[in-house]
């Protein structure tokens, strides 16, 4: 069930911010820049402790997600990469991204990340509107991401994507379009579409819960997702997941890593990893993730050895997420038994219903079943009793 | 013969509305005549039902025996008859009362008399029993002791010279109670010698000694050994033990006449022991019974089904072991198409099915689903016929159908003057017909209705509450069967009939009552891929109609490493709210749409 055929991919997660924006529920301290060299040494020296597993398996991709990344300086970066070199095998064309807000960055520090390794960079651009970069408090506007893709491209980055969203309380469909159609005119490569959740705990919910703000119209919502499914396909770009968009070759690999369930290390204070079919949390707080790691100890937070019928369950909801599906062949090699004779009777059903269809060797969701793809995951749990 | 042993007996329970005080006066009676200390009582006496000390309400008669040191010199028993403090408990608390020579009237010093006081009070006048008011909480800033005096003069016509003014709370003047008790109230004037003749006005049932007989002695004398017959039961058992509680159970050699107390008889079933009936000995019988006996007889029936539908058995058993204390309560099976198998249930009002409800969830750890609860309807058939129906579902076709008769209550209603305007207008809206408005005093008023019952199980008490702010008190009493224009409304999901939401509904609230449920189950039933219509009929006729919209857009933005196991867990419980929820057709509705309509009034 777990292999480690496959190579390995690495999340590396830098909680640092100048400021949180409003609908982030992601692990980040804001202002704490302070303590990012400590940070960067903790890391490294987290590295060490998966010496062994390092030495099983080549690494194939790399991301650098937070918080906000782009505050790590050439230098933290060049680090971490050359420790993975050579405490693993990262391997030649590993695909290695970083996260960036397109705000405050240079040429130099760009081209210093390109130096280090890095080759492909995901821009939170959220919109091409201000107003609506000031509702979701963000701290950039939309000249300085066109101003950051010129010097993306002037440092040699040739893979970017921007993180774009829709639903946003006020915004029009046009606006949508207007947004999408500016980033298919620069020929961005990659594109990540996310309606806006209201997650627990962030201002933006409490904003909503005290009535301040009101969701977007449910109808506008799906109409902006569906428009932006047709026309970027229209336009050339594969819909290759639920969210995500990519001109032909530039899907993101780490990403795919996690739909196609396969294992990753997760590094740095809060990142997740899953590893010989475990997976693992990391402490959230800065000093608790130290100590542990100083004493040579994992920081894990929790973990959870994931059985097989867990493993089941997120190979389905996570392998349909992407529009090729799941490769029949490929869970019978990987499980020794059929998809079928987990789910014959949900799958006879969702294809009825027109949510699944079966698409040469793959089963995988149809249009409508993209819309209600949360149905349709649900009836494809493997019940743990 | 008259003994003069029963003249150093006292046989008398407390009457008092809820709140007023009465579980507290019965505390500090027994802490004064020293049986237990108040720091045992806590533990001993008051370790009853959870729900009864919840809800401020007795549900299960408590009994005990005092002794009494009183000034005159003399010891005397005292025999403490709790009654059950609900209006569902009407014929037990006349039992309690047959049993008794006198009875304590504890009135709030600042709240006055309430109607269902009163109705209690009636009954106690209706068993020729003293009456000895007792003021209570006159320690409170806002008690009026003697308006409350002129207000039991006035209203109920007794003396109130010398009446013992107390707090119960404080432990202030208990000892003129019991005085009192000793001076007012007569001695039992059984014969010893003539044939057994006993009350019974509890039972209770026992793991060890089977169905315990709380009995009051009227005549003759009871002893281990002896063949006992119940006269309406008409069956025979042999006493295995008799005692009388101080304040547990303890056994004696004998009980005599005038003597309140328990027999056991290894009596296996609670319904072989009912209230009211009259033991006598087998070879030596009364010639007269006791007056008073009926068998109490359901009044309200609801639908109750196990959550899950693998729990049916549980259910059984659960009911069974509580009807085995509990002879009002009746069951059977039934099937519905949507909830699965179940028991249609009967109940004595809304306090007894909320009760037994409460209890199969709390004391079995039961997940229930209810339906509306419905009386019984008497409905002639155009072929001369007449069936009884208590399920909605089971109402013959229309055409079949001459006429439907429904019982009909008298409502006594206390409010305030100032809530008399809003009582009127909720008695109107459940077709209420007024009979009687009583001024008590300048600020109360006693309003008599005439109710249709299946209006009153409704939520008329909450309504009730909540248009009087609390104040309003009600007490009902069956007066009878009576025709009416009544129709059953269905409800169609999907356009799949669900029969555990049928119910029937006089024509002229059929439209609100149709409307106000389609309303209801709009916002308790999930979206699904497909709109679904909610509609409620009459036979074919639709009346009200709401829509679920469709869902079009269900998906999670974001999956990535640090989400998988957060969404897994997201996604799985809501895979398990959807595996408890009922089939419809093809729709999926959760158990809580089945509950919400039995609550419409907003």
């Amino acid at each position: 069930m777990w292999s480690n055929q496959h190579p390995l991919s690495i999340y590396i997660h830098i909680p640092f911010c100048r400021q949180k924006c409003h609908y982030c529920d992601f692990l980040s301290w804001p202002n704490r820049l302070e303590d990012l060299d400590g940070y960067v040494e903790a890391l490294l020296a987290e590295v060490d402790l998966y010496r062994g597993r390092l030495a099983e398996r080549p690494v194939a991709t790399v991301f650098f997600g937070g918080g906000t990344p782009s505050l790590l300086t050439g230098v933290h970066t060049s680090r971490i990469l050359e420790k993975l070199a050579a405490v693993g095998n990262l391997t030649k064309n590993a695909e290695i991204t970083m996260e960036a807000n397109p705000e405050q960055l240079t040429l130099d520090q760009l081209k210093a990340y390109r130096q280090a390794g890095v080759n492909r960079l995901s821009l939170g651009l959220q919109s091409t509107h201000d107003p609506l970069l000031a509702f979701l408090g963000r701290r950039h506007t939309a000249a300085d991401f066109y101003q950051v893709v010129e010097l993306a491209r002037q440092a040699g980055f040739v893979n970017v994507n921007a993180d774009l969203i829709f639903g946003i309380p006020g915004q029009q469909l046009e606006q949508w379009q207007e947004s999408l159609e500016t980033l298919e005119a620069m020929k961005i490569p990659h594109l990540s579409c996310y309606g806006l959740t209201f997650e627990p705990g962030t201002p933006l919910h409490r904003q909503r819960e005290t009535g301040v703000v009101c969701a977007a119209n449910e109808d506008l919502e799906y109409a902006m997702f569906r428009w932006g499914i047709e026309w970027l396909q229209q336009k050339g770009y594969q819909h290759y997941e639920i969210s995500n968009y990519a001109l032909p070759g530039k899907s993101c690999h780490h990403n795919i890593t996690y739909w196609e369930n396969r294992e990753y290390l997760g590094l740095g204070a809060g990142a997740h990893g899953f590893l010989s079919g475990e997976r693992t949390a990391n402490s959230q707080q800065m000093e608790s993730y130290v100590t542990a790691i100083n004493q040579g100890d994992f920081p894990y937070m929790n973990s959870e050895k994931i059985g097989l019928t867990e493993s089941v369950s997120e190979t389905m909801f996570l392998g349909l997420r992407m529009r090729r599906g799941i490769s029949e062949t490929a869970f019978e090699s990987r499980y020794g038994q059929s998809m079928a004779s987990f789910f014959e009777k949900e799958i006879a059903e969702l294809v009825q219903r027109g949510l699944l269809e079966r698409n040469s060797g793959f089963l995988r969701l149809t249009e409508k079943g993209i819309d209600l793809s949360n149905l349709v995951f649900e009836k494809l749990l493997v019940s743990s009793r | 013969m008259f003994s003069t042993r029963q003249h150093k007996i006292r046989n008398f329970s407390i009457i008092a509305h809820i709140d007023h005080g009465k579980s507290t006066l019965a505390d500090r009676l027994i802490e004064t005549t020293g049986l237990v200390s108040s720091r045992e009582m806590k533990e001993q006496l008051l370790d009853n039902m959870e729900l009864e000390r919840e809800r401020g309400i007795t549900i299960k008669l408590q009994t005990i025996r005092l002794n009494y040191k009183a000034n005159d010199g003399e010891t005397y028993q005292l025999n403490l008859i709790d009654t059950p403090g609900h209006v569902d408990f009407t014929y037990e608390v006349s039992r309690s009362l047959a049993a008794c020579e006198g009875a304590l009237l504890v009135v709030d010093a600042a709240q006055g008399i309430e109607a269902q006081t009163l109705a209690n009070v009636y009954l106690a006048l209706e068993q020729d029993l003293e009456i000895i008011p007792v003021i209570n909480k006159i320690d409170l800033p806002s008690a009026r002791v003697d308006e409350v005096k002129k207000e039991i003069e006035d209203i109920i016509g007794l003396d109130t010279e010398g009446i013992p003014l107390i707090s119960a709370k404080e432990g202030l003047n208990i000892e003129d109670v019991l005085e009192a008790v000793v001076q007012r109230i007569p001695p039992p004037k059984g014969d010893e010698e003539k044939p057994l003749k006993a009350l019974i006005f509890d039972s209770l049932y026992d793991n060890y000694r089977g169905v315990i007989g709380y009995i009051r002695m009227m005549d003759g004398e009871m002893k281990p050994g002896m063949r006992i017959r119940m006269m309406a039961g008409q069956k025979e058992f042999e006493i295995t033990e008799v005692g009388v509680f101080s304040p547990g159970p303890i056994e004696q050699d004998v009980l005599r006449a005038g003597d309140v107390g328990y027999v056991a008889a290894s009596i296996k079933d609670v319904r072989h022991c009912r209230v009211g009936d009259t033991i006598t000995e087998a070879k030596r019988e009364t010639q007269t019974p006791l007056p008073g006996y009926r068998k109490v007889t359901p009044m309200v029936y609801c639908g109750i089904y196990p959550a899950e539908g693998e729990k049916f058995e549980d259910v059984k058993d659960a009911l069974e072991r509580l009807q085995v204390n509990d002879a009002a309560l009746v069951f059977e099976n039934e099937t519905s198409a949507a909830l699965g198998f179940g028991f249609r249930c009967g109940f004595l009002g809304l306090l007894h099915m909320e009760i037994v409800q409460e209890r199969l969830e709390r004391e079995f750890d039961l997940d229930l689903v209810t339906t509306a609860p419905s009386v019984i309807y008497q409905v002639h058939k155009t072929n001369g016929e007449m069936v009884m129906i208590q399920n909605p579902a089971n109402l013959p076709q229309p055409q079949e159908i001459r006429l439907i008769e429904e019982p009909i209550v008298k409502a006594s209603i206390m409010v305030l003057n100032e809530y008399v305007g809003s009582v009127m207008e909720l008695c109107q809206e459940r077709r209420g017909m007024m009979k009687e408005m009583t001024y008590l005093d300048q600020t109360r008023v006693n309003i008599n209705y005439e109710l249709p019952l299946n209006e009153v199980i409704y939520d008329f008490f909450d309504a009730l509450k909540s248009r009087t702010r609390g104040y309003g008190s009600l007490d009902y009493e069956m007066l009878g069967y009576r025709e009416s224009q009544l129709v059953k409304l269905d409800i169609l999901i999907n356009g799949e009939q669900v029969d555990a939401l049928s119910f029937i509904v006089h024509t002229s609230k059929a439209y609100e009552r149709g409307r106000l449920m389609c309303e209801k189950l709009k916002d308790e039933i999930p979206r699904h891929q497909f709109a679904v219509p909610i509609q409620a009929s009459i036979g074919q006729k639709i009346i009200a109609r709401e829509t679920v919209k469709a869902l079009r857009k269900d998906v999670l933005a974001k999956c990535y490493g640090g989400d998988i196991s957060r969404k897994k867990k997201l996604l799985e419980k809501q895979k398990e709210g959807k595996k408890r929820m009922r089939q419809v057709g093809n729709v999926e509705v959760p158990q809580k749409a089945f509950m919400s309509v039995l609550k419409l009034d907003s």
